[in-house]
């Protein structure tokens, strides 16, 4: 990523430089989709939109303010949680992650803990999502997450621990559901 | 790292997950990006600076009393309470619970005694300049952390005023002067939130509460109506609940008891969100705009 301040500078007016940006940045950007939105379709059409807003609003990005890195995250943040702002695209992604565990070739055990994880995830809030994320999946430091979302690390640092306390309750709670499921189908 | 990150990222370890790109993907999108790229204007050396707004106000009596509706412009068929779907306030209050964040659109007029609670009468006299009301205006708005009241807001009226607030910077752009007050602090807000202990708390200040239930002509969704009145404030109210999602969707406020003539304000459209995206409370500086930090509040 230490080249991006110039790699910027050049692909303000030349397009193969941003392109070699684009390169760069793709595939971090698609795995924050669809680690967000546990759907890899739905992701490449998110992380589409992602690209193409940022050669709409290249001009207007401050390479002396934030890294280039941060500013992709931020506009795919916003891309997302517009995309899961209707609960029903919510319900419909999970219907789908639930399928696409259940089609998985993996072991049950497995399968089953990436569906809790998934259900319990896109239950919380979105900025609660962004930051367990960015957090766990990006590993994104708290000082870049705050960035990325125009906050303080210290207001990061607490939401963290608000997102992880609220996950561990859906996790439990999704659990038990799934618990009483399985026994009511025995 | 605390113990419970520790174990989140023990269990997302233990998790496997396919998030590898399809290069197909990758460049049918480098194709788009090109021809996207063709179609732009040549790319600016000096970007427009974008500024993180607001005004602060207590303009917040709008929102204070955020949450009345109204009928006028409605088409209603009132039915009788036995035929009509059940509501209890708690359902209302639990909707509310479920959101963080607001878009108001509606007619104000606020009295120049409730501007004055949150400027500084030169400024007042410079926003209120030629500025005819009742005017349209717009809000959006975030809930702070606590949900005790809003967090970052942004507000627009018709004839292009705009103001934007968080918790440390309230921005003002005055477009018939091209001018942006900047203070510090918040000085607009929306305070008390519009949660559901709010909507609680207001039907136990407020006297007169009743409830009426209609139906609209138009849509056919079925509504509750609340009328109240807070005589302590000279204010009242009228707030419409649709049933289908328990939330407010529309509000009028009076000042005066008796819901008499034009209303304050007539917010005619509420609509909740989860979030908001950061970007809609940034504000991007007109040209030649002239910036002015004042002390207003």
């Amino acid at each position: 990523m230490d080249n991006d301040g110039q790699l910027v500078a050049e692909a303000r007016n030349d397009p193969a430089a941003f392109v070699q940006l684009y390169r760069r940045h793709y595939d971090a950007v698609f795995r924050y989709c669809v680690h967000r939105l546990c759907e890899r379709q739905t992701a490449e059409d998110v992380t589409s939109a992602v690209f193409l807003r940022v050669v709409e609003n290249f001009s207007s990005f401050r390479a002396g303010e934030q890294q280039f890195r941060n500013w992709l995250y931020k506009i795919a943040t916003n891309a997302v949680n517009n995309h899961l702002r209707q609960a029903a695209r919510r319900n419909v992604l999970l219907k789908r992650a639930c399928e696409q565990v259940n089609n998985q070739d993996s072991t049950d055990a497995l399968a089953e803990k990436l569906a809790l994880m998934k259900e319990a995830v896109l239950a919380l809030r979105p900025r609660y999502q962004t930051i367990i994320t960015l957090r766990f999946f990006e590993n994104l430091k708290l000082t870049e997450i705050a960035e990325v979302l125009g906050s303080s690390p210290g207001t990061i640092r607490s939401q963290l621990a608000r997102a992880l306390a609220k996950l561990r309750k859906k996790l439990a709670t999704v659990a038990t559901e799934k618990s009483k499921v399985t026994e009511n189908e025995q | 790292m605390n113990n419970d990150q520790r174990q989140f990222e023990k269990f997302v370890r233990g998790i496997k997950f396919d998030d590898s790109p399809d290069p197909k993907h990758r460049d049918r999108l480098e194709q788009e990006i090109l021809a996207a790229m063709a179609k732009q204007p040549r790319q600016r050396q000096q970007p427009l600076e974008t500024w993180r707004i607001i005004m602060k106000s207590r303009i917040t009596k709008f929102a204070t009393a955020a949450v009345i509706v109204l009928m006028a412009v409605l088409g209603v068929t009132f039915l009788e309470r036995s035929t009509a779907p059940a509501w209890a306030i708690e359902d209302t209050a639990e909707a509310l619970d479920h959101f963080n964040a607001v878009y108001i659109y509606g007619v104000a007029a606020p009295s120049l005694e409730a501007l004055e609670q949150g400027f500084d009468k030169e400024i007042i006299r410079a926003l209120l300049n030629d500025r005819e009301m009742p005017i349209a205006v717009e809000f959006w708005a975030q809930a702070n952390e606590e949900r005790t009241r809003s967090g970052n807001i942004r507000i627009e009226t018709s004839d292009g005023l705009v103001g934007t607030a968080d918790d440390t910077k309230t921005y003002i752009y005055e477009p018939n002067s091209n001018t942006i007050y900047v203070q510090q602090g918040c000085h607009i807000m929306i305070e008390p939130w519009l949660s559901g202990d709010f909507l609680l708390k207001l039907k136990e200040f407020t006297e007169d509460w009743q409830v009426t239930y209609g139906k609209d002509s138009a849509t056919g969704k079925d509504l509750a109506f609340i009328t109240c009145t807070a005589p302590s404030l000279s204010h009242s109210m009228w707030i419409v609940i649709d049933l289908e999602t328990d939330l407010p969707v529309r509000y009028k406020i009076w000042h005066n008891t008796k819901r008499k003539g034009r209303p304050a304000y007539d917010m005619q459209r509420i609509i909740f969100f989860e979030e908001l995206p950061d970007d809609r409370f940034q504000l991007q500086i007109p040209e030649g705009a002239k910036v002015v930090e004042y002390g207003f509040g």
